[in-house]
């Protein structure tokens, strides 16, 4: 459904941040991108909506057989992508309400009903509707963001870290949102620190490291992998004493 | 200071208020939504006059009509200044882009004059000037009504406009957070074309209602714009509200205060925007602002 090859891309001439990163959406899976801060996942979502002016430099996105590299982003929005973006995007001044509708700015005709399967899905948002948005608390503005990005009825979703700095609580209700939502058949790409709840739900997962794809599999091949127990979902097994100790070398294939 | 000679200073500084109100608001709706000052707003306001002169003095076009002509030019110059040069600059930090309306500024001042002429030209306005309501023995000018009771229908429309249309919606979008707009499909472009227009007609409907009480030249709005400039500081220049505020409080303080020292009118706007900048950054309505590095 959504296809990257081969993306080179950054912010200026001089610095580069995905060198070369191949991956794919297949239609109706949810797919989970890893890597540490500054390993290029934001990049690669700002890449696919065309946020960065002039990029990628090299590489093609394509969705559903269309070539979206260096279209504008309100063009690709339309195409049936959505946002849900990092710190949750929220336009803190205006309300509840005004933010979702916001999501349905080309999709008048279906506002009002997709509305309501929104606020079924968050029945929460119903009660601060007339909330500004920056009142509520960081689970509450994730649920208007993921709402919001539902709003334009989307094929697929992009997801920039939607559990960062959430409480526990919202965090399982996030990843229970995001399933449901991809079982109503809309393609999900998930950003996430999480590691171990991304791979709990994602059917296929990348590793990305300094703007390259070391590693990929299913989510449950991932969670196997020593690398990945390693550095993602933080089991390490430090030997007490002997040549274990040094720190072990790490490779990826 | 008679009670009569009090409400007709207040009835004055309602209506320069209602000048200043109205070019600050401009200023403000712009700056919210595409974060720049417009030097060339008093050009964009002269070319609706101009053309507005011209076409009832010179070709006999009704007023109403020519009015309206003027609005929509000045509405569709700011539009085209924005989409064809604002937009593409390569400068696109605010200074180079001030710098860039500054420069519209002088060549607009400067073109418009060369086709206009600088010579006083006695603007047509819907009522005369001279004319007053008589009640009782206190003396009303038709024109402060007219001036008074226009702007406030104008902002009033703006604040209809901004709160519940679709695009006023999608402009404080916009002026909040534009990456998220734009990731969320909204024609950014559109909003900001639309809002250098809307910000022409409110600082070309100031220029309208003011100048048939002045006289017309290339200078005419130099006045007018600082004081809506110094409006806008004062009530804060990220809100609607604060420059309506601003607008009306300059306004009145200037007429009381001018007169009784007439000499001291000119600075007081400034005095104001010292005051302000010292004990309230933000303005009496606006909103602290944590800068990001």
């Amino acid at each position: 459904m959504l296809k990257l090859e081969n993306i080179e891309a950054g912010y200026t001439r001089q610095t580069i941040v995905l060198r070369g990163v191949s991956l794919e959406v297949p239609q109706g899976k949810i797919v989970t991108l890893l890597g540490a801060n500054g390993a290029g996942k934001s990049t690669t979502l700002k890449t696919i909506m065309g946020l960065i002016d002039d990029e990628p430099r090299k590489g093609s996105v394509t969705f559903q057989g269309n070539t979206l590299t260096h279209k504008d982003t309100e063009s690709i929005a339309r195409s049936g992508i959505a946002l849900v973006p990092e710190g949750r995007g929220m336009f803190k001044d205006l309300t509840v309400f005004e933010n979702l509708m916001l999501g349905a700015y080309h999709h008048t005709a279906t506002a009002q009903s997709t509305l309501q399967d929104v606020l079924k899905r968050f029945p929460r948002l119903e009660e601060r509707k007339n909330q500004h948005a920056g009142t509520l608390s960081g689970g509450e503005q994730q649920m208007v963001a993921i709402g919001r990005a539902l709003m334009s009825r989307p094929k697929l979703i992009l997801l920039d870290e939607p559990s960062l700095g959430l409480a526990p609580k919202f965090v399982q209700e996030v990843f229970n949102a995001i399933a449901s939502i991809n079982a109503e058949g809309v393609s999900v790409m998930l950003i996430e620190q999480n590691a171990k709840k991304a791979l709990e739900i994602a059917d296929y997962a990348y590793v990305l490291e300094h703007g390259r794809i070391v590693l990929e599999g299913t989510g449950a091949e991932l969670r196997e992998n020593e690398n990945v127990k390693e550095l993602y979902l933080g089991m390490t097994h430090v030997p007490d004493s002997g040549v274990g100790r040094f720190r072990r070398k790490r490779r990826w294939n | 200071m008679s009670l009569e000679q009090a409400i007709r200073l207040l009835i004055i500084g309602i209506e320069v208020g209602s000048i200043y109100a109205l070019v600050a608001l401009s200023v403000v709706l712009l700056y919210r939504t595409s974060r720049v000052l417009n030097f060339g707003q008093g050009e964009l306001a002269l070319l609706a006059c101009f053309l507005t002169f011209t076409l009832t003095s010179r070709m006999g076009v009704p007023l109403w009509l020519s009015f309206l002509a003027g609005l929509a030019a000045s509405a569709v110059a700011a539009g085209a200044f924005y989409f064809f040069l604002m937009r593409r600059a390569k400068a696109q930090d605010p200074m180079g882009l001030l710098i860039l309306t500054l420069g519209f500024s002088l060549f607009a001042n400067g073109g418009l004059s060369l086709l206009f002429g600088v010579d006083n030209k006695q603007m047509p306005g819907f009522v005369d000037v001279i004319e007053t309501w008589q009640i009782g023995n206190f003396s009303i000018s038709k024109n402060s009504v007219l001036v008074a009771v226009a702007g406030l229908i104008l902002m009033i429309g703006l604040y209809f406009f901004v709160q519940k249309s679709k695009i006023g919606l999608a402009m404080r979008a916009v002026s909040q957070n534009p990456e998220v707009a734009k990731a969320l499909g909204i024609p950014v472009n559109v909003v900001l074309v639309s809002s250098w227009a809307v910000a022409a007609i409110l600082g070309s409907a100031a220029a309208l209602l003011l100048a048939p009480a002045i006289s017309l030249n290339p200078s005419l709005m130099l006045d007018p714009l600082n004081k809506g400039f110094a409006a806008a500081v004062v009530g804060g220049m990220t809100s609607l509200p604060g420059a309506v505020l601003g607008g009306y409080l300059l306004g009145i303080i200037e007429a009381y205060v001018g007169n009784f020292v007439p000499a001291f009118k000119l600075a007081l706007a400034f005095i104001l925007v010292i005051l302000v900048l010292v004990f309230r950054p933000h303005g009496l309505l606006g909103e602290k602002e944590t800068r990001r590095a």
